[in-house]
């Protein structure tokens, strides 16, 4: 990629895309061209026109040259990400090579009141000129210390501007050439001289005149001189390379003798610097530049670039000022016009210790301002030079960081990509009315009807399942397919359960914890065959599972396939004690009766004449039946569903009456009722891990963790009071004034009348009956007492039916 | 015209398709937008840039090491290099994942019998190292075509879908719009165009993302015809 279109950059764009390079072209101006277009290399503008048209033309032949003009490359990041920032939108390069000929920023020369207005960078003045047809004032006073002062002298005076003098900080003016040419066209020339002080118009509020005094030292003016009367001051005292781009992948600015300006130095690998930005202002020079660079990332792309092109070094010759900072005995010199620094300022922070320049940029503000230092790096690193007593090469610079020009919200923002996972029956739901909530990347049915009305609706719901029937969609849960001759073997490391015995056709509870044998996930495994297991995963664990799973085969090398087909399958739980008549309509080859489909047994058959998965769980506590089916014949699945449970009076119950319906069953919710740290052992599930297995992932930890007796446990609850309302979860036990646990689940049970709970309590408190406080999210105190699982059919009668 | 949600098998997408008056017919055992109205608008737009759902029509996956060899045994063509699709008899593709996994799509006129064949034939003798990926139902399966519709793919996705770089039979398996998908590029007849699949869930946040992103180029929602009609056009 070439960041600028100017002399330096087409002509690496050409070079690199006639060697085959794919090449991007970048530049913030609305056309092509950069400083060709305004200012003025030499007396006769001829050879730069046609030097803009030939550089226009190689480049538009290139096939492999894609420009793109008011686009500014706001900053390079990591592995050569580059931000180009165009209009409103943010476009993400990443390129192999980067040539970087972003040009050189003029430098301003600093004496009293060149705040004024009418006071400009000669750039300033010319583009004025050339890219807009407007005469920036009607007599003019050019300060230089190079021939492009002269150059735009002559510029300014063609466009209609009188030309009052071009004052020469330097003793000797080079000879011939522009200011030859000057002289011809009758312009005054005064060398040795600075702008001292400008003079406000009274009327105007801009630049009336300005004093010229003789320079006696370096940034230091003697008496004598004169006035000068002009509404116009143009100001050339050297350049800056436009250094960001290339500072931002590492290289550096450091100040050099021999130019006196900055260097682009410690230039990274795999970018290139051309043109003004390495210092070179001929016209031939840069172009050679360009060239070279070109030639240099082709090369080091591995392309055919041709030979090397020559090079003429002229580097900086004479362009720069060595010290264009006068103070004045009554101030008003500005350093930094953004932040009103005047050069007594950036003394003063020297004086006051702020010396190195990162320390002075704090102090003083310096650089802070919307130019970012572009026009006062310079000059305030010769002032913090001066002040220290050092030489302006042993200074040290600025951090330069993006974005380079300034980026809006909006770009910065950017379009809002947040995907959102939707079961195949989502509509159903909403059209039934339902209140939906985000769970993961899903969305799923809290409950049916009105916010205002919840808790009666969902304890509604909860009880219809209990006396009735009613249908959940579960198709969040994930889905995991094992498959492959070590299948078993796998689902016994994977898990802490043992599955090698588990008889086809049969389901069984499945419980994964990490290698520190905590839990992070359960859910059920169908065994279809004798190499196929499908397994459930929790809502928000799925992928994490999956990706664990994938993980431990990477190193066991077992021979199973591992799928996440959770958005291939969907699926429903029907329950209730006439759930049996329901399924019973639209699986009429299924023989559902308890014997011929016990509960934890699972079934391939056709639903509705949908090819589907049935397992009898009960994570509700009643009758029911999971059905699973092709995502694509989910929404069908529904309802066929609702209209053969009509008689029935089949309803939808969401997420929150499921939560009720299983607290009542005693079901823990893993990432509710456990966290980050808690064992089988602490949330009760001891019966769910095969000790006797050689191994599981999480085995060896438990096995360390078995030393020490458990620090808590999960343990049922319910309110003394019978008409309080539910504590929040996470609300604090309090045993004898001290925190001894929290909630992890509480809400009302229509079935018992009160409200029920788990919470986490001291194992040596966790007997049934035992009495503690639970402090609400408001401060008051409930009391509750310790209660035996599950508080609802303790023989599974009713699951197992 | 039927109503797609008397099939049992439904597009992710139909009430989307519907609201903006989609003509469904039958095809595949399910509903599919012929059409929006406007089938010689729709032909017009798709040379510039269109969007096309094609979830309801066969298309089914195999992985697993044995896979490549079993779908070669049943003369599958191509499959020798990842990320690559190569076309199949009457118009199916067939495409590479990686060395143990391939994607098949059938053919537009949903008529075609690969996908049916090769499942029908695994399930009637199951080869140990391969198994079926339900790529029908766990992906969504969109078709983004049109001059523009690498433009289109550029504000989405970080993969340069340039011609140059990605021409026809390419595959990429990438990040569109923060949503895994898998690209593959086709040429109807003149017409660049792109297979999107992704996570069939997130079907209705995809196609919404890809009809905004269409309309800095003026693209629209285009029914199976158009496709149809650009892809003939490369046998005449």
């Amino acid at each position: 990629m070439g960041g600028g279109a100017g002399r330096g950059g087409r002509a690496a764009a050409a070079w690199g895309g006639a060697a085959g390079a794919e090449v991007l072209l970048v530049d913030d101006q609305p056309a092509p061209g950069g400083a060709l277009t305004y200012a003025r290399f030499g007396v006769d503008r001829t050879p730069q026109d046609r030097q803009l048209r030939a550089l226009v033309s190689a480049v538009e032949r290139a096939e492999n040259v894609e420009v793109m003009t008011g686009a500014v490359c706001e900053g390079r990041f990591a592995d050569s990400w580059l931000a180009v920032v165009s209009g409103r939108r943010l476009h993400k390069i990443r390129s192999k090579r980067t040539i970087v000929a972003t040009g050189a920023i003029e430098q301003p020369i600093v004496f009293r009141n060149n705040d004024l207005p009418g006071v400009m960078l000669t750039s300033a003045a010319l583009r004025l000129v050339r890219q807009y047809r407007v005469r920036p004032g009607r007599r003019a006073l050019v300060a230089t210390a190079s021939r492009d002062g002269y150059a735009a002298a002559l510029e300014l005076s063609e466009a209609g501007v009188e030309v009052a003098a071009v004052v020469d900080l330097r003793r000797h003016p080079d000879p011939g050439g522009e200011s030859a040419a000057a002289a011809e066209r009758g312009i005054r020339v005064i060398a040795g001289h600075t702008p001292s002080e400008a003079t406000k118009g009274r009327r105007s509020g801009r630049v009336r005149s300005v004093r010229v005094s003789p320079i006696t030292a370096a940034g230091r003016f003697g008496k004598g001189g004169e006035s000068i009367a002009c509404d116009l001051v143009c100001m050339a005292a050297g350049y800056a390379p436009a250094a960001h781009i290339a500072c931002h992948a590492g290289a550096r600015l450091a100040y050099d003798r021999a130019t006196s300006g900055l260097r682009i130095v410690d230039v990274p690998d795999g970018m290139f610097v051309a043109g003004a930005a390495n210092g070179s202002h001929d016209l031939a020079a840069v172009v050679a530049e360009g060239r070279k660079a070109g030639w240099a990332a082709a090369i080091s792309l591995g392309l055919d670039a041709g030979e090397a092109p020559a090079v003429p070094d002229e580097r900086g010759r004479g362009r720069n000022h060595s010290w264009p900072v006068f103070a004045h005995p009554r101030g008003k010199e500005f350093v930094d016009l953004d932040e009103d620094l005047e050069i007594r300022d950036l003394r003063d922070a020297v004086d006051e210790g702020y010396a190195g320049a990162e320390l002075m940029k704090r102090y003083s503000t310096v650089g802070m301002g919307p130019s970012q230092g572009r026009y006062s790096a310079v000059n305030a690193l010769r002032i913090a030079a001066e002040a220290t007593g050092r030489e302006p090469s042993r200074t040290d610079t600025t951090t330069v960081r993006p974005p380079v020009t300034g980026a809006t919200l909006g770009v910065l923002a950017g379009r809002s990509f947040e995907p959102v996972r939707l079961t195949p029956m989502h509509n159903r739901h909403v059209e039934a009315g339902a209140r939906m909530m985000v769970a993961g990347d899903w969305m799923r049915p809290a409950f049916y009807g009105a916010e205002a009305d919840r808790e009666q609706l969902v304890a509604a719901e909860a009880t219809h399942v209990r006396e009735a029937v009613g249908l959940i969609d579960v198709s969040t849960l994930g889905g995991i397919e094992i498959r492959g001759a070590d299948a078993a073997e796998f689902m016994d490391r994977m898990y802490t359960f043992t599955y090698r015995r588990q008889a086809v056709g049969r389901v069984r509870y499945v419980l994964m914890c990490d290698r520190a044998g905590a839990i992070i996930d359960d859910g059920v495994a169908c065994r279809l065959d004798a190499e196929h297991f499908y397994v459930t995963a929790t809502t928000g664990g799925a992928d994490r599972v999956h990706r664990e799973m994938l993980w431990h085969n990477a190193q066991w090398r077992l021979d199973v396939d591992i799928a996440n087909v959770t958005a291939a399958w969907c699926g429903v739980n029907i329950a209730g004690p006439r759930s049996r008549h329901v399924l019973g309509r639209l699986a009429p080859e299924v023989d559902l009766s308890p014997d011929g489909f016990p509960y934890l047994g699972v079934r391939e058959a056709r639903v509705a004449e949908i090819p589907a998965r049935l397992l009898r769980v009960g994570f509700v506590g009643e009758l029911g039946y999971e059905i699973h089916v092709p995502a694509g014949c989910g929404e069908a699945l529904w309802d066929r569903l609702m209209e053969a449970g009509e008689p029935e009076g089949i309803g939808p119950f969401g997420v929150e009456a499921q939560r009720l319906l299983r607290l009542e069953k005693g079901h823990i919710i893993v990432g509710q009722d456990t966290d980050g740290l808690t064992t089988p052992a602490e949330a009760g599930m001891e019966w769910a891990v095969a000790r006797n297995k050689p191994f599981f992932v999480g085995a060896r930890a438990l096995k360390v963790r078995d030393q020490d007796a458990p620090a808590r446990k999960l343990v049922g609850f319910v309110l003394d009071d019978a008409e309080a309302t539910a504590p929040e979860e996470c609300c604090l036990v309090i045993r004898d004034g001290e925190i001894a646990g929290r909630v992890t689940s509480a809400m009302r049970s229509p079935h018992l009348g009160r409200v029920v709970g788990l919470a986490f309590l001291p194992p040596q408190t966790g007997e049934p009956g035992t009495r503690f406080d639970i402090r609400r999210a408001n401060g008051e105190m409930a009391t509750a007492q310790v209660a035996a699982l599950p508080f609802y059919d303790a023989e599974g009668a009713r699951q197992e039916a | 015209m039927p109503d797609p949600d008397r099939y049992t098998r439904r597009s992710f997408v139909y009430r989307e398709l519907a609201a903006r008056g989609a003509r469904f017919r039958r095809l595949a055992g399910a509903a599919v937008a012929s059409d929006f109205g406007r089938p010689e608008d729709e032909r017009r737009a798709l040379e510039r840039l269109g969007l096309c759902d094609l979830s309801p029509l066969p298309r089914v996956g195999f992985k697993g090491p044995a896979a490549l060899d079993w779908l070669r045994d049943r003369r599958v063509d191509g499959l020798a290099r990842d990320n690559r699709a190569d076309a199949q008899a009457r118009g199916a593709l067939a495409a590479r994942l990686a060395p143990t996994e391939a994607l098949i799509l059938g053919s537009l006129t949903g008529r075609d019998v690969l996908c049916a064949r090769l499942e029908a034939a695994l399930d009637a003798a199951p080869r140990p190292g391969c198994y079926k990926a339900m790529r029908r139902d766990g992906s969504f399966h969109f078709l983004l075509g049109g001059a523009h519709a690498a433009d289109a793919m550029a504000t989405l996705c970080a993969v340069d879908l340039r011609a140059r770089a990605f021409p026809a039979g390419s595959v990429a398996q990438t990040s569109v719009a923060r949503l895994s998908t898998i690209v593959i590029g086709v040429a109807l007849g003149e017409v660049p165009a792109f297979h999107l699949l992704g996570d069939s869930a997130s079907a209705a946040y995809a196609w919404g993302v890809l009809v905004d992103a269409m309309a800095e180029f003026e693209g629209i929602p285009v029914g199976l015809d158009a496709v149809r009609h650009a892809a003939a056009a490369k046998s005449g």
